[in-house]
Order: C-alpha cells, then sequence, then structure tokens
C-alpha cells in the first residue's frame, strides 16, 4: 500500500506544526506550506494526493483561489479548513470544487476520518480492506468480519476496533483512544471502557479474546493465540 | 457704523419678517424646518439592517411633523427670532449691549430651540446607542471568529501529544489540555452563534422530515454517552414538515448536550404533535433543574454547577426555536420545544443541505 502524499497550506505556525505531526503520526507523508508561493513546485515535486488547504491566507491570496490555481494543474481532492462556518461561505466552497470542509477547532480524529473517506472517494486510498489475525476490516464499508460472520459493529465500536487493529501489539490508553475515536467531544473514560466491553461481547462472540486489557496502562490488540 | 453691517442687519430684519408673515409660508417653513432636522436624525437611524426601529422612526418623524405643522408658529418664530437677534447684534454699538442683545436672542429663541433640540438630541443618542450595539455585535462575531485558529491550533497540538505518548501523570494533564481546548472551542462557537443571531440572521424553514433531523441528534448523543438515549415518535408525525433543519437540530443538539451532562443512566426524547403544535421532549434521569432556577437557566452565561457547559445552550435553544415561532421551556423534569406544526403535504422533503448529518460542523454549544 503506498502512503498518500498530503500537500497542508496553513499560514499559523502552531496549527500547521501541530497538524502535520498529526497526519504523520496517522502514516500520511505532509508536505507542509505556509502559504500558496510554492504551490506549482509543489505539485511538481511531491506529486500530492490530496490538498488541505486554510481558507484564509496571508498576502490576499485565499484558499479559495488556490483551488482554482489548483485545478488547474491537477486532478486532486481538496478539503478545506476554515474558521468560517457560515453557509454561504460552505456552498461557496463547494462550488469551487472542494471535496470537503472542515471547521476548525477540530478533533484530529475528525479531520483524519474526513481525509480518508475523501481519498477513499477518489479512489487514492489503496487496499480499503486488510486482515488483522482473524478480522477482515473493510474501511470503505465499515464492516467488520471474524472468520465467516459479520460483527455488525456500531459506527463507535468499528471506529474503535480499527484503531487498535492498525497498530495490533500497540497499547492504546483510555486517553489516547477518547482522542482519537471521539476526539475530546466525549466527557470521560467511563465512555472508552463501555464500549470496549461491547466490543469485546461481539468479538468474542466468535473466538478467542482478541482485546486485552494492560492493567493500569490501556488496551491493546493481541493475538488470540496465548502471547 | 458701517455701512455693510447696517444692509446685512436689515436684510436679516426683512428676511425675519418675510418668515414671520402669517399664512402658508410660515407653515410650510416650520414643517419643512422639522422635516429636515428630523429626517436627518431619522436616515442615519433608518439605515441599518433592524427594519422595525427604521419604521419607528418614519413613524415618528410623521408624527412630530404633523405636530409642528399644527402648532405652525414655532419653526418660524424661532428662525425669525435668530434672525432679529443676529441683526441686533451686528447693529450694537458696544461691548455690554452686544452681550444684552444676546441675551434678548437667547431668550426668544429659547422656548423653540429647546424643543427642536430635544428631539435632534434624542433621535442623536437613539443612533449613537444603535451604532455602538452594532459595533459590539460586530466585535463579538469577529473575536468569536479570531479566535478559532489559535483554539484549534492548541487543541491539534494538545491531541498530537497524547497520541505520540507520554507518562500517566504527563496523559492526566494533556487529556485535562485536550479536553479545555475543546471546551474552548464550543464557547467560541456558541459565542459565534449568539452574535449572529443578535444580528439577525434569518432562519430557513423548508420541508424535511424533522423525526429524521431528531433522530440523527440522538445518533449522536448515543455515540457520546455512556447513558441509554431512547427516541420515542408519535406516530401521527406527518413525514413532511417545514421548519428549519439546522436550528432545530442546534437546538436538539444543545437539549441532548445537557442531558448528557446530567443523566445518570437513561435519556429520553419523545416526539410528538398537539393540537397544531411539533412537540420534542427531552428528559433525563438527572436531578433536573433546581427549583426555582427555571427562568434563570435559559439566561446567558449563567452555568447552574461547574460541569464544564458554556452557559448559552439553553439561551441559544431557546433563541432558535423562538425564532421559529414557537418555544422552549422546563416543566415537569422535562425540557420541552414546540414549534409550530406546518405540514408540507406533497411536497418532497429537501434533502439539499451539504451539511447534513456532519457532526463536528455543530460543536454543540450546550457542552
Amino acid at each position: 500500500m503506498t502512503t498518500p502524499r498530503l500537500l497542508f497550506i496553513e499560514d499559523d505556525q502552531s496549527l500547521r506544526e501541530a497538524v502535520t505531526v498529526t497526519l504523520r503520526g496517522a502514516g500520511f507523508e505532509v508536505r507542509p506550506e505556509p502559504d500558496g508561493s510554492t504551490l506549482a513546485d509543489a505539485v511538481a515535486a511531491f506529486h500530492p494526493d490530496l490538498a488541505l488547504f486554510d481558507v484564509r491566507l496571508p498576502r490576499g491570496e485565499d484558499g479559495f483561489d488556490l483551488a482554482v490555481r489548483l485545478r488547474a494543474m491537477a486532478e486532486i481532492p481538496i478539503v478545506f479548513l476554515t474558521a468560517a462556518d457560515a453557509l454561504d461561505d460552505r456552498l461557496r466552497g463547494f462550488e469551487l470544487g472542494a471535496d470537503d470542509y472542515i471547521v476548525k477547532p477540530f478533533a484530529a480524529s475528525e479531520l483524519l476520518a474526513r481525509v480518508r473517506a475523501v481519498l477513499r472517494r477518489s479512489g487514492r486510498l489503496t487496499s480499503p480492506t486488510y486482515k488483522v489475525f482473524d478480522l477482515l476490516i473493510d474501511e470503505a464499508n465499515r464492516t467488520a468480519r471474524r472468520g465467516p460472520s459479520d460483527l455488525q459493529l456500531t459506527k463507535v465500536e468499528f471506529d474503535l476496533l480499527v484503531v487498535l487493529s492498525r497498530e495490533p501489539g500497540r497499547v492504546f490508553s483510555k486517553t489516547q483512544l477518547l482522542s482519537l475515536v471521539w476526539g475530546f467531544d466525549g466527557f470521560d473514560e467511563n465512555l472508552v471502557e463501555v464500549h470496549i466491553s461491547a466490543l469485546r461481547r461481539k468479538l468474542e462472540a466468535h473466538g478467542g479474546r482478541l482485546i486485552h486489557t494492560e492493567r493500569g496502562k490501556g488496551y491493546v490488540l493481541r493475538s488470540p493465540v496465548a502471547a | 457704523m458701517s455701512g455693510a453691517r447696517q444692509t446685512l442687519a436689515m436684510d436679516l430684519r426683512r428676511l425675519a419678517t418675510w418668515i414671520e408673515r402669517p399664512g402658508r409660508h410660515r407653515g410650510l417653513i416650520a414643517t419643512g424646518l422639522f422635516v429636515l432636522l428630523l429626517a436627518f436624525g431619522a436616515l442615519d437611524s433608518v439605515t441599518g439592517s433592524d427594519l422595525s426601529l427604521g419604521v419607528f422612526y418614519v413613524l415618528l418623524v410623521v408624527a412630530i411633523t404633523v405636530v409642528a405643522g399644527a402648532v405652525a408658529g414655532i419653526g418660524a418664530a424661532a428662525l425669525s427670532a435668530l434672525l432679529w437677534g443676529a441683526a441686533d447684534v451686528i447693529t450694537s454699538p458696544s461691548g455690554l449691549s452686544v452681550w444684552i442683545d444676546l441675551w434678548n436672542v437667547v431668550t426668544r429663541f429659547a422656548v423653540h430651540a429647546i424643543v427642536v433640540l430635544l428631539v435632534a438630541s434624542l433621535l442623536h443618542a437613539l443612533r449613537l446607542a444603535r451604532e455602538s450595539e452594532a459595533r459590539s455585535r460586530a466585535f463579538l462575531a469577529t473575536a468569536a471568529h479570531q479566535l478559532r485558529t489559535p483554539i484549534a491550533a492548541l487543541r491539534a497540538s494538545a491531541e498530537a501529544l497524547v497520541v505520540e505518548g507520554a507518562t500517566p501523570a504527563q496523559e492526566r494533564l494533556l487529556a485535562n489540555l485536550a479536553g479545555e481546548a475543546s471546551r474552548l472551542g464550543r464557547l467560541a462557537a456558541a459565542l459565534l452563534r449568539t452574535a449572529r443571531l443578535d444580528q439577525g440572521e434569518p432562519v430557513r424553514p423548508r420541508p424535511v422530515d424533522v423525526r429524521q433531523v431528531v433522530l440523527a441528534e440522538v445518533e449522536r448523543a448515543r455515540q457520546l454517552s455512556v447513558a441509554e438515549c431512547r427516541l420515542a415518535v408519535d406516530p401521527r408525525i406527518p413525514a413532511v414538515v417545514v421548519v428549519d433543519p439546522d436550528a432545530t437540530a442546534e437546538a436538539v443538539s444543545n437539549l441532548l448536550d445537557n442531558a448528557r451532562r446530567y443523566a445518570r443512566a437513561v435519556i429520553d426524547v419523545r416526539l410528538s404533535a398537539e393540537r397544531g403544535w411539533l412537540v420534542i421532549e427531552v428528559t433525563d434521569d438527572g436531578p433536573g433543574l433546581p427549583a426555582g432556577s427555571e427562568t434563570e437557566a435559559f439566561q446567558r452565561f449563567v452555568t447552574l454547577d461547574g460541569r464544564g457547559g458554556t452557559g448559552l445552550g439553553l439561551a441559544i435553544a431557546r433563541e432558535l426555536t423562538q425564532r421559529q415561532g414557537g418555544d422552549l421551556g422546563y416543566a415537569g423534569k422535562a425540557f420541552v420545544l414546540r414549534l409550530p406544526l406546518s405540514e408540507a403535504s406533497g411536497r418532497r422533503p429537501d434533502h439539499g443541505s451539504p451539511d447534513a448529518g456532519r457532526p463536528a460542523d455543530r460543536i454543540g454549544a450546550g457542552a
């Protein structure tokens, strides 16, 4: 599976750095830029799969203008980041060919989910189905199977399973899960416990324990064969 | 005394006499003066988006014009007194008599001047107040808008750190940081919302399936809550009704965010129709509003305890409901939202909104 490449243009330095870390941590290759002056070079040299623009950029050029320029150079999906949530701005964004629109401030989980969804829709995210132990996870259709059975997971249970399955063997603390799945929009860690239990029940109806608890540390996805 | 001054004084006196002459001229000039003066003040205030205030001013100008026309002497006498006094001042030979003449002008002019000045200053004060209000609304909207990028940076940094990995103590602090940044974001969104409502942002009612709107919010609450969220829908609700889906969804979302904060195990949402009203009730099995605080709770920036709310959720929910011709109240441990039920039979629901089903776009002002 090739690593998707993201061109990210954001003038606020802190935001640009934090989002770059988040995107790279999630497995993307990122080229961050403070403005659109290097757009032509970025497209030619970096070959991005998706462009992420802030709508308000310095020196008179805004994300919408950039989108127009980019469209002339390459047919890649564009996602806008903006502080504006007025309906008219959003409609304008879509009219200019934006594929999605994220309102600041956003949860990292939301950003990642949308970027992945757009990449998937444009066919640039390859192998959306993967196997982890005896699980078959299809991110595009949001289904998970264990052996021959469909696990019938809710949205949250699926997101939780995906986070754990992307890095089997890595222990995720409750806080990390709260961030990655709920984006801190949930209020408390009980949320994690409740949904982990529900997920476990569904998984273990079809086999041995996959999600283990590390006391005091968190949860981890490990092979059902005794570790 | 110079001839030029004499001539000027004579011209002024002649003009004053002409103005004082009884007949249509007096009425015309008086009315004209008043209309000019008041219309000037009113026009300033009318040029603004607040239509009802503009209508009020127009009516005020018309009323005063009629009264002034009826008491036609006022404007004409005032103007002529001014001209006489000016002529006297110009022709006065020495210092003291200038002051006496000025005093005469003032006293003859005074009563008339007071009426005109009072009305003019009232209008001016109203105009200033409106401008000041408009400026603070614009400021609030801009400030809330400007807050969003730094808040986004804070939140993104905290979340990136959490995922990178940290000691348990660090993680606790980072979680608090990210949680507070998230809350700051909700507060900024709520402030922006409030500012927009104050600026008279219109509601956009259209034919929608309100059951879907409420269901989407209940689903979202289910994902974010450990409590059980139950939804009961009255089958008599028509499939398509005319409401503003975004405003309704936001109001329900705010009620559910509150419910999530206080519920112990169960949140109940009931959607029903009664006598021309669409009724949405949200109850939770938590402690409910403290007795006597029912009115206060709906005011802006009132949080009844420190559980991380913005204090704006209920106020915004009520405003959004009232804008649609409905109301939001609290009765028997339930928040009751009523909207006028206007059927749109034969029309198909409008799925046109591009923001349907996008939870991040409504950050949940009640949270």
